[in-house]
């Protein structure tokens, strides 16, 4: 996971290159027409992940009777087949597309493969086992992220920005789940400092273990997941302060004697932060794909864990309920993103219109 | 701010930013070359099982120390770092190719077919790429084809945007309106002004994006997705050096990590250094 | 004594000549002009001459791959480093050519004045005396107009204590009759003391309003004379194309070719 430049970095998340935003809703304007507008195109991009999804495993050479059924079971045809209709096998994709929607929507997801549940119960209580970890490391790398990249940009050029972009650059390219493998030894294993894997101390449930337990065990996967986030945020804010300060409006408030922190701190902040809001939501969907591996590299009991052992064993229920609803989390992100839009630029609410 | 420039005598410098990126990707290219070529011609007697030295840390006969197998990890390592190389490279060029192809189909042909990869691609960016790419993994049945399909599949996004985007902008810029109207084939357009425009981009997206290729790549297989275990794959090695972690046999884990990093990082240096070179808009540095 | 001296100022870039080597070019040579209080000094010259490098020079804000030589000094003492921030707060102001040089994320009537938002007396009074709506000051800059742009720029510097007022541009895109206010608006600037440096290509307009002009073309000055001079060029022996420039323009002889050394560099 490197930094990816600017130029892959999208400005606003949902949106594709340099179309100016318009109102399609053009016969409603103002706010509510625009609020309304993300949240439908939300929802049509959870239905087109639905869609996504649900057609390649269609096309996908696995059959699902066998699979369910494993290669030692001595199911018989007729069971095999009386499966298959079960799950509308037989009738066209679409009516199965369709009987799977109304599935979804009464919150049927189907049965975990490997672990007999109903997926629903098992992404939700792998969320919750995981929601401390992804908020914790969610949280870090906005706040650093943000605080080094102030620092970085308005030093540009000095040795203090040298050292943060540079140890940014590295960063950035450190495989995740190499440095937690790293921390585990460091900290762990020589230092002893925290636990060496799991999400709980050994024989209690995740029900007994107090905060404080549950954050120590959390600590350094916390660190090894925000690890991506904070220096992909910190060179993009400080990219981002760098340009404003090469705008016509850095120009003329110099002239007018503003110190370089002053600008920061009237002008560039606000202005560098719509780009850094599309990065903090956008660093949701490599913060749940990067859980996969740190939760396996510490053995920690969430929904990373659960999409690594599904994967291995082949569990498809499993795995298309896990994408859509990481899909999901991900665009409820970016909405939450473009709905703080216009309160931060102005200038949105006066497109839209 | 534009300036005629009057008399010019010509700065004695040494050094300059164009001089030193040349050299960055001379050298940079050399070690890829080297690691990729070189590494997929070492022996496999090299890194042979001998019972007799197992779990030995670094020393100079064993410089990155020996597995619980006794085999030499300095020499696995290498071997592993010239597979990830070889399919990274490849999971890149196609990714590049299907972005190309998008990308300039979708601004070329608009229409519903504009309409359908940019519907594609927002979906796309909002999928967490590891979990996809299991899944695409998982469907298409794990192995490296699996790593392969995986890997091309999250990636072609990007660069499809930007070539999306640049190649719409030059259909309406006004040397290519001069150049239709004028009577030119669309082959000679595509050829004469498209294809100069796109290719360097493209050209330095690909070496960009090899990285996270590579990376990803070394993901899924330490998750047990990728590389079959038989492979010393990069990803493979770490796979296996966890379950010696507590016992604090730490060579086993820093040292293939530290290839995969120093590798990612040359990767990056030797596009950074590229697209310095091509792209006008860094060149005055 | 002028408040302003420039003194064979030289502002230079590095660029690339081949792909590896890099040279000078010398975008303003051997400058040297000064600006009395109480006077509109005009700058004239073709796009590219070299006169918002001046001004930018001036004002120290040249980006940083300039090289710079020569002298520059404000009320008598040269201009450094250390002193120009506090230059900047209190002696000098810009007049930027476009609205772009304001904050867009910011309201205008946080932008009037460095530092502070006036309060809502304030801003009535502001408002008057610049024939502004109450509602305007609480705009964004995107929602002014053309002139209200204008008047709101040229409001910053003439709220400030500035001796020393440079404007950038200041009458393109502005009806004619906009234009003459805004100049106007100069001269009363002027008469109350302050010196005043206007940078144009509009050269009848400049021309008019103010006390000396200075010919700028290619980065080197071609003629400082007394604005009367340079409007009746053949009642006086200056520079051919200073005679040239000024008989150049539509409502005169329209030539436009150049003839003498001004070609020659």
């Amino acid at each position: 996971m490197t930094a990816s430049s600017p130029a892959t970095a999208p400005e606003k998340p949902g949106t594709t290159g340099s179309e100016p935003q318009r109102n399609p809703l053009g016969r409603w304007s103002g706010i509510a027409s625009y609020i309304l507008w993300q949240i439908l195109k939300c929802i049509s991009l959870i239905v087109a992940v639905s869609a996504l999804t649900f057609f390649l495993a269609k096309i996908s050479p696995i059959d699902p009777v066998a699979a369910y059924f494993g290669s030692e079971s001595q199911a018989s045809p007729e069971q095999q087949a009386a499966l298959a209709a079960k799950w509308g096998l037989d009738k066209p994709a679409l009516v199965q597309f369709g009987l799977w929607w109304r599935n979804l929507l009464h919150g049927d997801l189907g049965t975990s493969l490997m672990l007999e549940r109903p997926v629903v119960t098992v992404i939700r209580d792998g969320l919750a086992n995981s929601s401390l970890l992804l908020f914790s490391a969610w949280l870090i790398s906005g706040v650093i992220g943000a605080f080094l990249g102030v620092v970085a940009g308005k030093n540009e050029g000095k040795w203090i920005d040298r050292i943060i972009s540079g140890v940014c650059y590295v960063f950035a390219a450190i495989p995740t789940f190499w440095f937690g493998m790293v921390m585990l030894l460091l900290f762990a294993v020589w230092l002893g400092w925290f636990p060496i894997g799991l999400s709980v101390p050994i024989g209690s449930t995740l029900g007994d273990a107090s905060l404080g337990e549950r954050i120590h065990h959390a600590a350094l996967p916390a660190l090894t997941l925000s690890l991506l986030g904070i220096s992909t945020i910190t060179m993009q804010t400080r990219t981002r302060l760098i340009n404003e300060r090469h705008c016509d409006y850095a120009l003329f408030a110099t002239s007018r004697g503003e110190t370089p922190w002053q600008f920061i701190w009237r002008h560039g902040l606000r202005n560098a932060l719509m780009p850094f809001v599309t990065l903090q939501f956008g660093s949701i969907s490599e913060i749940i794909g990067g859980s996969v591996l740190a939760e396996s590299v510490f053995s920690y009991a969430g929904l990373g864990a659960i999409t690594a052992s599904a994967g291995v064993k082949g569990d498809l229920p499993l795995l298309i309920g896990i994408t859509l609803i990481s899909a999901t989390l991900v665009f409820l992100g970016n909405l939450v993103a473009n709905l703080l839009y216009p309160i931060i630029d102005p200038r949105i609410k006066e497109k839209w219109s | 701010m534009s300036a005629l420039l009057l008399n010019s005598d010509p700065v004695v410098e040494r050094w300059n930013g164009h001089k030193t990126a040349t050299l960055v990707f001379a050298l940079t290219l050399v070690l890829l070359l080297t690691a990729g070529i070189g590494g997929s011609l070492i022996p496999e007697s090299t890194y042979a099982v001998h019972f007799d030295q197992t779990n030995l840390p670094p020393s100079p006969a064993h410089p990155f120390g020996t597995d619980w197998l006794g085999r030499d990890m300095g020499f696995r390592a290498l071997k592993g770092l010239s597979i990830s190389i070889r399919i990274g490279l490849f999971a890149s060029i196609v990714s590049s190719l299907i972005a190309l192809l998008m990308g300039i189909g979708a601004a070329v042909l608009g229409g519903w077919f504009d309409r359908f990869v940019l519907w594609l691609v927002d979906l796309m960016q909002g999928m967490p790429h590891l979990i996809f790419m299991i899944f695409i993994a998982i469907l298409v049945g794990r192995g490296i084809p699996g790593v392969m399909i995986g890997v091309a599949a999250t990636h072609w996004v990007g660069l499809c945007r930007i070539v999306r985007a640049e190649t719409i902008h030059l259909r309406t810029s006004p040397y290519v309106i001069a150049s239709r109207q004028m009577g030119r084939s669309k082959w000679f357009i595509a050829t004469r002004h498209y294809i100069p425009y796109i290719v360097p981009q493209t050209l330095v997206a690909t070496v960009l994006m090899f990285p996270h290729a590579i990376l990803h790549e070394s993901g899924l297989t330490f998750l047990g997705f990728g590389i079959p275990m038989e492979l010393p794959a990069i990803g493979v090695i770490l796979s296996e050096s966890m379950r010696y972690l507590s016992s604090g046999y730490w060579w086993l884990a820093v040292f293939p990590g530290l290839l995969l990093l120093g590798l990612v990082l040359t990767i990056d240096r030797c596009g950074n250094s590229l697209s310095t070179l091509i792209s006008p808009s860094t060149a005055q540095k | 004594m002028a408040l302003l001296e420039v003194h064979d100022l030289c502002v230079g870039f590095r660029m690339y000549r081949s792909f590896y080597r890099r040279s000078l070019g010398f975008a303003v040579d051997h400058l040297s002009l000064s600006a009395e209080p109480g006077q509109i000094l005009g700058i004239v010259g073709a796009s590219g001459s070299g006169k918002s490098l001046l001004a930018h020079a001036i004002m120290g804000l040249l980006p940083h791959n300039t090289v710079v030589q020569g002298e520059i000094s404000y009320d008598g003492q040269p201009i450094t480093k250390q002193r120009l921030p506090e230059l900047r707060r209190t002696e000098l102001a810009l007049i930027p050519q476009s609205i772009s040089y304001l904050d867009p994320l910011k309201r205008v009537r946080s932008q009037l004045i460095e530092g502070r938002t006036p309060d809502a007396e304030e801003l009535e009074q502001i408002a008057e005396r610049f024939g502004f709506q109450p509602g305007d000051l609480a705009k964004y800059p995107f929602q002014l107009s053309g002139g209200m742009a204008r008047r709101i720029l040229l409001a910053t510097a003439m709220l400030s204590s500035a001796r020393l007022i440079i404007a950038d541009e200041p009458t393109p895109g502005l009806p004619v009759d906009l234009a003459r206010q805004m100049l106007a608006d100069f001269r009363s600037l002027a008469d109350e003391g302050r010196s005043v440096i206007i940078i144009s290509h509009d050269v009848d307009l400049i021309a008019a309003v103010a006390d000396r002009v200075a010919i700028l073309n290619r980065g080197r000055l071609v003629g400082e004379m007394s604005s009367h001079e340079f409007t009746h060029p053949d009642e006086s022996d200056t520079d051919p194309y200073a005679k040239a420039l000024w008989k150049a323009l539509p409502q005169n002889d329209f030539i436009t070719s150049v003839s003498g050394k001004a070609d020659s560099c």
